[in-house]
């Protein structure tokens, strides 16, 4: 698949339909964004490291308004 | 001409001016400049003089909230504030969200007598570069409004280089207080993740995002900080871990600074960044701190963590109104937003993995080092020309060649922009300096000996030079 067909599928499963001129222009950075990212998999101590993620059980959510 | 809060604040007291005056300059530098710079989407002048005429007032009482009171301060129009408007520069968000509330730092400036005299502008929703098919302005370089003042804290980098305002709000996700910090030749910091609160300023990466204060001097950006920092449980992130100003001696013996090279002066950087950067460096030594060189550990992966993060955080924000609303955005705001669609949730947790890794072999160089010093960019401001890509909006690769922030939004550490010198162009050139999680003392006295030592902080752009006082 190339691309351009890869980006406008993964940007049509977002619900997102940009004109032909600016699909045109994302998709030669995806490649390279997706080598960079690929590269995070090759982090050899990430292997069994946990996520910077936290989910607390019980949180509320509070109004910030002053 | 009074440049900083901290000079500001010495004169109120000494009844050399007063907080109507202070305002009355700062109106007057907007009237001379804004319309050219676009540093302001909302200007509050009749506001902010009734706050400065009440400061005058308390202070004359013996009434005094600290070293803001009375000082006029911009805040950036992603930041909730009742008199607002909120626009986060876009026709997309909902004004009924910051309708008639203050975001948590906005309460606590207006607490400590700030004088809040506009919202100011930004890219849209802090990541879309403003163009002219919108009615908002094009914020510009107060240096050379051909440039891009940075961003996108646009609006609050320009306010303080130009005088309308002498310390300002801003926000950093990739860089947004510490690259308009550099281009406009002021000192901009970005604290400690979770020090200061988040809620109520719309989110560009939920765990990205740090407001910050943006000054003349890393003493200022100390200051603001002492006001803004602490915990407020409406922000789940926020930590608590108020900020007291450490003793700005200048004398920085026993520190020991790290030095970065490696990516940070690349084949196009401008010719005098080499030579700028080292006499700061050369400025430290001399003020007793030891120098060593270091290196970055897993540089690239953050940067790209960073943009995996804030674009898959930010689409789940924006996906409705994207698919809703296509058009009502900026194309540079729309080329940033769907690069979340192009990474999965995997990549995504990946990316999170990695930055713990990274944080901990961090942490693990600041057992031997205790400030990182780095330049903020490769170059002076670089021009719009420069920066577009094809099918609209900024050519993002491009521009992350030239700036070296992102890297320290992706582990959290605090890091504070300064002013160390000028391109061949007139155009300012900016030093980074890093701590530990929660050091936020060491940088700013490392960045306020640098300060007591050279001048490069108080320089004005010929701009706002005719409006001095």
């Amino acid at each position: 698949m190339d691309d351009l067909t890869m980006v406008r599928a993964l940007l049509d499963a977002a619900g997102i339909t940009p004109s032909e001129t600016e699909l045109a222009a994302y998709a030669p950075e995806y490649l390279t964004r997706r080598a960079s990212v690929d590269a995070l998999y090759a982090v050899p101590q990430a292997r069994y490291t946990d996520p910077a993620l936290r989910f607390r059980a019980g949180a509320r959510l509070e109004d910030w308004a002053r | 001409m009074i440049q900083t809060v901290t000079d500001a604040a010495a004169a109120l007291r000494a009844g050399t001016t007063t907080s109507v005056e202070l305002t009355r300059a700062a109106i007057a530098a907007a009237d001379a400049s804004d319309a050219e710079v676009g540093t302001y989407l909302h200007r509050l002048d009749e506001y902010a003089l009734d706050r400065a005429a009440e400061a005058d007032a308390e202070l004359a009482r013996g009434e005094d909230r600290g070293p803001l009171h009375g000082i006029p301060v911009g805040v950036k129009d992603i930041i909730a504030m009742a008199e607002g408007p909120t626009t986060a520069q876009s026709l997309v968000l909902d004004r009924a969200w910051g309708a008639d509330k203050d975001a948590p730092v906005v309460a606590r400036l207006k607490a400590a007598g700030a004088v809040i005299t506009g919202k100011t502008s930004t890219m849209e929703f802090a990541c879309g570069m403003p163009d002219d098919t919108k009615p908002f302005p094009v914020p510009r370089n107060p240096w050379n409004p051909d440039t891009w003042p940075g961003g996108s804290s646009s609006g609050t980098g320009s306010g303080v280089a130009s005088g309308m305002f002498l310390a300002g709000l801003g926000t950093d996700t990739a860089g947004s207080i510490r690259i308009p910090a550099a281009f406009c030749g002021v000192s901009g910091l970005m604290p400690t993740f979770g020090r200061v609160p988040k809620s109520g300023c719309v989110p560009l990466g939920y765990s990205l995002d740090h407001i910050g204060p943006l000054a003349r001097s890393a003493r200022d950006c100390a200051a603001v900080l002492e006001v803004l920092a602490g915990l407020d449980t409406s922000d789940p992130d926020c930590v608590d871990a108020p900020f007291t100003a450490p003793a700005f001696d200048g004398d920085l013996s026993g520190m020991r600074i790290g030095v970065v090279r490696e990516g940070h002066f690349p084949g196009h950087a401008d010719p005098a960044l080499a030579p700028a950067f080292d006499a700061a460096i050369a400025v430290l030594a001399e003020q007793g701190a030891q120098v060593v060189e270091v290196t970055l550990p897993f540089r690239e992966e953050m940067i790209t963590a960073d943009m995996v993060t804030m674009g898959c955080e930010a689409l789940a924000y924006h996906r409705n109104d994207l698919a809703g609303r296509w058009g009502d955005y900026y194309a540079a705001t729309r080329a940033m937003l769907v690069t979340g669609a192009m990474v999965s949730g995997a990549d995504y947790v990946q990316a999170q993995r990695v930055r713990r890794v990274a944080q901990d072999a961090l942490a693990a160089l600041f057992e031997t080092v205790d400030v990182i010093a780095a330049p903020t960019a490769a170059v002076g401001a670089p021009t719009f020309a420069s920066l577009a890509a094809p099918g609209g909006g900024i050519d993002v690769g491009e521009l992350f060649s030239l700036i070296f922030t992102p890297y320290w939004d992706s582990v959290g550490n605090p890091v504070l922009a300064l002013p160390m010198g000028f391109t061949g162009d007139g155009l300012p050139l900016s030093l980074q300096l890093a701590g530990p999680a929660f050091g936020e003392a060491a940088i700013l006295r490392a960045g306020d000996a640098f300060q007591q030592s050279t001048d490069w902080h108080l320089r004005v752009p010929q701009l706002a030079d005719v409006t001095a006082a």
